[in-house]
């Protein structure tokens, strides 16, 4: 009768809200994903380690999120938004972004470039 | 103000509401390259056309950055441009001066000229395929009322390493020397970026000042190292005929050179962070006919320059100086033997220095120049004869005084718009402050005042 209850339990769960949770974040990282592909693969490469087309001429290098080092700072989360809203030295600001829009983006970069 | 110049006035300012209501959103200052490389504008301009790092590493590349990563574009990356003016000199020009057409008016006997458009362009703009890409701009332009070949810069570009340091290097097919420059300072692409067409101008510039431009076809190589170390060769032969006819497609050529004409540029550049600074040198040799057939006798000039700019780019303050100083030798036996020059020798020195500010905002981008030039050199009573308005009644080719303009660039997010108010301030033209044409003009007659409206789609 317990292992019932719990099978349907989670069944349940799955079916309404841990089922929607996964959907959210699923499009969450899509449209991140459809962000960085727009307006930051250029300069910091399809595989976020700097090296996108426009970063040759660029100095300093854009940053490398590949590296374990930039994911160190406990803060670094509102750092990239800051960047992304106010731009940092050639990287121009971009006012035109949400919240959810800069928070979609970070959960690209964090899900797809940051080492384990 | 009659009426008839009042309804062409109102006419104009609804044609100039209509474009600035129907631009299309977030259209860029060539907004091809900004739908090939999904940036803003600001990425690659400071404000257009002054180039960043970013923007001189798109042209560096060849055009070819590109979003999708593919190797060809999305959809082919057509732009458009318009510039709507209007023209006020401190003195009429003198009768029959100023043609009315289409697409200019004078509002008062040879004066207060609008030109609605001054200039129409129609640009290919971003890659072709591959690491090929081209800037291609076709223009219309009210003061010759014909459509024509304006500027070429088609390129082949690649990257690789050189003692691990980034290495770009490229081809070009253009058609003026130091188009292919990524820097402000040489005068392809310096300021004022646009002024009045009917404006006099003064009667001597060196041959690398542009006068070449779309006069000639030709081909080059660079190579961009460590983003510091950058060189380039061309050569270059006349546009009137042959293969290179295409760069000069419909253009008057009146400057005609015999045979293949080098071109050099080296420069030095330094950028971190915010700052960024270059010096260079460039120049050209060649010999240009003496008269407007390719049989007659030749001249020869020999050009070197250097120059520099400086950069501060933060997210709201622009601030930049550039500046070019061009010395022209000029062995003028050819047009000595036809009787048009009274020297068989004589020089031309240009500077030019200019410094801009802008400050970016979410209503827009106000800001502005500040800009002295001076050009001068040999006195020669044959090259630079008495004439109205445009002659010198000294012989002197020495003019010189400031621009003074005002920018203000719409908030990108809406239509990328500029409008310039520009007073052109001649202290000396053709020789003289005063009476310098031998017919009464002074050179302040043709300070000029310039309202522009400056569109891209």
């Amino acid at each position: 009768m317990k292992e019932m209850l719990v099978s349907a339990l989670v069944l349940l769960c799955v079916a309404t809200d841990f089922g929607g949770l996964k959907y959210t974040l699923s499009a969450d990282i899509e449209k991140g994903k459809a962000l960085y592909q727009e307006r930051c693969m250029i300069c910091h490469g399809p595989n976020g380690d700097g090296k996108g087309q426009g970063a040759i001429a660029l100095n300093p290098k854009p940053a490398n999120y590949t590296q374990k080092k930039f994911w160190e700072d406990p803060n670094i989360e509102k750092t990239i938004a800051e960047t992304i809203m106010k731009g940092k030295g050639q990287m121009r600001a971009s006012p035109d972004l949400t919240p959810e829009d800069i928070q979609a983006l970070i959960s690209y970069m964090t899900q797809t470039f940051k080492p384990n | 103000m009659n009426k008839r110049a009042l309804n062409k006035l109102i006419s104009l300012f609804s044609l100039v509401c209509v474009l600035l209501i129907s631009a299309p959103e977030k259209a860029g200052a060539v907004p091809g390259f900004k739908r090939q490389t999904g940036q803003d504008c600001t990425a690659c301009h400071t404000i257009f056309p002054e180039l960043t790092p970013f923007g001189r590493a798109f042209k560096l590349t060849g055009y070819v950055i590109n979003k999708t990563g593919k190797s060809y574009p999305s959809f082919p990356p057509i732009s458009a441009m318009a510039q709507f003016s209007y023209s006020r000199t401190d003195a009429s020009l003198p009768q029959g001066s100023i043609q009315d057409t289409w697409s200019t008016h004078s509002l008062h006997s040879e004066n207060d000229v609008l030109g609605s458009p001054q200039q129409l362009s129609l640009f290919y703009a971003g890659q072709v395929y591959g690491k090929v890409g081209a800037f291609i701009q076709g223009t219309y332009a009210n003061d010759t009322n014909n459509i024509f070949m304006d500027a070429v810069d088609i390129r082949y570009a690649n990257n690789t390493t050189l003692w691990d340091k980034d290495l770009i290097f490229g081809v070009t097919l253009n058609n003026n020397p130091t188009i292919e420059d990524v820097w402000n300072s040489s005068p392809a692409f310096s300021f004022p970026y646009a002024s009045s067409n009917i404006a006099p101008t003064p009667a001597a510039a060196t041959l690398i000042d542009n006068s070449l431009a779309a006069q000639v076809g030709g081909i080059g190589l660079y190579a961009h190292w460590n983003n510091m170390f950058y060189t380039a060769v061309s050569v270059y032969r006349t546009a009137n005929n042959g293969i290179t006819s295409f760069f000069g497609a419909n253009n008057t050529i009146n400057t005609i050179v015999d045979g293949a004409m080098p071109y050099w540029r080296a420069a030095f550049n330094y950028q971190y962070d915010v700052h960024s600074f270059t010096i260079g040198t460039y120049g050209l040799s060649g010999n240009v006919f003496a008269g407007p057939f390719n049989n007659m006798p030749t001249d020869h000039f020999t050009d070197v320059a250097i120059d520099g700019q400086y950069q501060y780019i933060q997210d709201r303050h622009t601030a930049s100086l550039q500046a070019t100083w061009i010395h022209e030798d000029q062995d003028r036996s050819g047009s000595f033997s036809l009787g048009n020059a009274s020297n068989q020798s004589d020089s031309l020195k240009t500077l030019r220095i200019t410094g801009n500010y802008y400050y970016r905002t979410e209503l827009g981008t106000p800001g502005g120049s500040v800009g002295f030039f001076s050009t001068s050199g040999d006195s020669d009573s044959l090259l630079y004869s008495p004439n109205p308005v445009s002659g010198s009644s000294t012989g002197s080719p020495d003019s010189n005084g400031v621009i003074l303009q005002l920018d203000y660039l719409a908030p990108w997010q809406y239509a990328y718009t500029k409008v310039s108010l520009q007073y052109y301030i001649y202290n000396k033209f053709n020789g003289s402050t005063t009476d310098y044409d031998g017919s009464g003009r002074n050179a302040s007659d043709n300070n000029t005042l310039y309202l522009l409206v400056w569109l891209a789609f």
